[in-house]
């Protein structure tokens, strides 16, 4: 760009200081391409001037305010959605979360109650098998005093014809009665042969 | 706020019905196969919280006439949820109480290893697979390290499993094959409605022979509970007198049907009353021992050499302390569906005395052969020679359920 152009630029648009001017107008008047010029930006200003003038730059209000309204209510349905969803999704999880830390506590409760219960038989227990050794002692001193008993009175009968000798009670083993049962019952089942009568049709001999 | 209500509603119609997914009664089938290739299947319903109980025994030698596992009566209280494993002392206590340890007694010494298990069907909340189903285990394993000198001499064992199955397949129960060495557990879900189905042409004698029996029965109400066992046993004339125990194919609580499928009108048929059907399949033995070793190298040799047993109960009225029941037996040796008929169907009408509760129907030694090839393989099989002649067969019925129907 020349110098003058950017001083002829200044004018056209007003910004060119007033002693500057009479400078500018003392060169226009001695320079003819610099007149040209000056005649070109002039066009240009007045060209785009009218345009601008044709165009309706001015907005309807209430246009601008539907749309806006409607963006407005677009979002709020949106998030509503949302909202609805998140809402759903936080009440079933609130509802399983719920149901299986309820489940949790009464499982912990049952388990607490079933270990006490436990823990009470295990002692019952304990207590049943010492009154059970007590008993089998009492029973195993019983049983060996009326042996000695028996023994003594034997050996004083036959001390009287100088003999003496002790007894052995032997046990008798216990019969196996489930066996005998068992082998009863099995006896006893009834048993079916399958006769000529018993084939469904002619039998099939040889195929 | 209508829209939380909607939202809330859509959520909880969501998560029941993922439930409610899971809270189908099931058919529960526990097949034990032993290390000798015996079976024994276990029924049972699985419904949503109740437990199965159950037990299995490991016998040192096995009997026909032993009950070595079954679905009801376990002998361990503290598989129950509330009780605890606690001192050993106290278990061996209880268990010397309860019913188990007096079977074993009553058996006489032949357990050396028993498993407890209860079995607990519950709920998948938000599954990531609503055909998977959840179910959790309570065993217990006892040893009986020297049952010889004393059953108080045992180690026992407790463990807990949660696990997630499939519906309709089988599955391998690891943790109890892990501690029966050779034996195999398997388990397999199925929804209550796909019960097992009798299929039967409308000509077929046995469809005929089935409808008479359910024509003439009365029992229209009642229910009953079945164990089959089909029994082979050495023929003691070649066996020096002696009828030696071979093996056992046992089911326990037998489904029950109320129809038949027509396979020729493609229809089911429907029946006024419950019969109880059981279809057995355990491997052939041949015990020409020539054929056996030759056949035993050809490809096809598993595929064809199995049996399948169909056993239909019918059961007809209960007097005077007697079920009386109609039986029907369809045995194919070996599986050859070649439509040459082999095998006559039986019908055998039993009476069972309630008392007893049992019967034994001692099957028929028939006069079969099959002469075919497969895949290029030639087999010669003549029933009586190759198999019959060596072999006793038993099949025993016994009702579950008897005291009730006194």
């Amino acid at each position: 760009m020349k110098d003058y152009e950017l001083k002829l630029s200044q004018f056209i648009d007003n910004e060119l200081p007033a002693d500057k001017q009479q400078e500018l107008f003392h060169f226009l008047s001695e320079n003819k391409e610099a007149r040209k010029i000056l005649a070109d930006y002039m066009k240009i200003k007045n060209e785009t001037k009218s345009f601008y003038k044709e165009m309706n730059t001015e907005f309807d209000d209430t246009q601008v305010i539907s749309s806006r309204i409607y963006t407005q209510k677009e979002n709020e349905r949106k998030y509503k959605m949302m909202f609805y969803f998140s809402a759903a999704a936080t009440i079933v999880l609130a509802f399983l979360f719920g149901s299986s830390f309820f489940k949790s506590n009464i499982s912990l409760e049952k388990y607490q109650r079933l270990q006490t219960k436990y823990i009470i038989m295990q002692k019952n227990y304990s207590n049943v098998l010492n009154e059970k050794k007590r008993l089998v002692n009492l029973t195993d001193k019983f049983v060996k005093e009326n042996e000695n008993l028996k023994t003594k009175q034997v050996s004083i009968k036959h001390n009287l014809f100088h003999k003496s000798y002790s007894i052995k009670i032997k046990k008798k083993p216990a019969r196996n009665l489930s066996y005998k049962n068992r082998n009863t019952y099995f006896a006893n089942i009834p048993t079916y042969t399958i006769t000529k009568n018993d084939f469904l049709g002619q039998q099939i001999i040889g195929n | 706020m209508k829209k939380i209500y909607q939202t809330f509603i859509v959520l909880f119609l969501f998560c029941s019905s993922n439930i409610a997914q899971n809270n189908k009664n099931l058919n529960m089938t526990m097949v034990i196969k032993t290390p000798d290739m015996q079976i024994i299947t276990l029924h049972s319903k699985l419904v949503l919280y109740n437990p199965v109980v159950g037990y299995f025994f490991q016998p040192h030698k096995r009997m026909d006439y032993q009950e070595s596992a079954s679905i009801g009566i376990t002998g361990f209280p503290f598989l129950e949820d509330d009780m605890f494993a606690g001192i050993n002392e106290w278990i061996s206590q209880v268990f010397t109480k309860e019913q188990i340890s007096k079977k074993i007694i009553n058996n006489t010494i032949n357990v050396s290893k028993m498993l407890s298990f209860r079995i607990r069907h519950l709920p998948i909340i938000l599954a990531p697979n609503s055909l998977q189903q959840n179910l959790s285990i309570k065993y217990a394993i006892m040893d009986f390290v020297n049952q010889n000198e004393n059953y108080n001499n045992f180690s026992l064992k407790l463990y807990y499993k949660q696990i997630l199955l499939p519906v309709g397949k089988v599955v391998p129960l690891d943790f109890f094959n892990k501690e029966f060495e050779g034996y195999s557990f398997n388990l397999k879900l199925e929804k209550e409605d796909s019960l097992a189905q009798l299929k039967l042409n409308s000509k077929d004698p046995l469809f005929i022979g089935i409808m008479k029996s359910v024509q003439e029965s009365k029992l229209t109400e009642t229910k009953f509970l079945f164990r089959i066992s089909l029994v082979k046993k050495k023929n003691p004339a070649l066996n020096n007198n002696y009828y030696e125990f071979v093996a056992k194919y046992e089911e326990d609580f037998i489904p029950s049907i109320k129809s038949i499928f027509n396979s020729d009108l493609l229809e089911k048929h429907d029946l006024p009353i419950n019969i109880y059907y059981s279809e057995l399949n355990f491997p052939f033995t041949l015990y020409n021992q020539l054929k056996k070793q030759l056949y035993k190298k050809y490809a096809t040799y598993r595929k064809i050499l199995k049996s399948k047993c169909k056993i239909i109960i019918v059961p007809i009225s209960l007097n005077k302390g007697n079920l009386l029941a109609d039986v029907f037996i369809d045995y194919k040796k070996i599986k050859l569906d070649d439509n040459i008929k082999r095998w006559t169907p039986i019908k055998k009408r039993i009476q069972i005395p309630l008392v007893l509760g049992r019967v034994s129907i001692n099957l028929p030694k028939e006069n079969w052969s099959a002469n075919f090839t497969r895949k290029g393989e030639h087999y010669d099989i003549y029933g009586y020679s190759d198999y019959e002649r060596y072999i006793n067969e038993y099949l025993n019925i016994k009702i579950l359920n008897k005291e009730r129907l006194k």
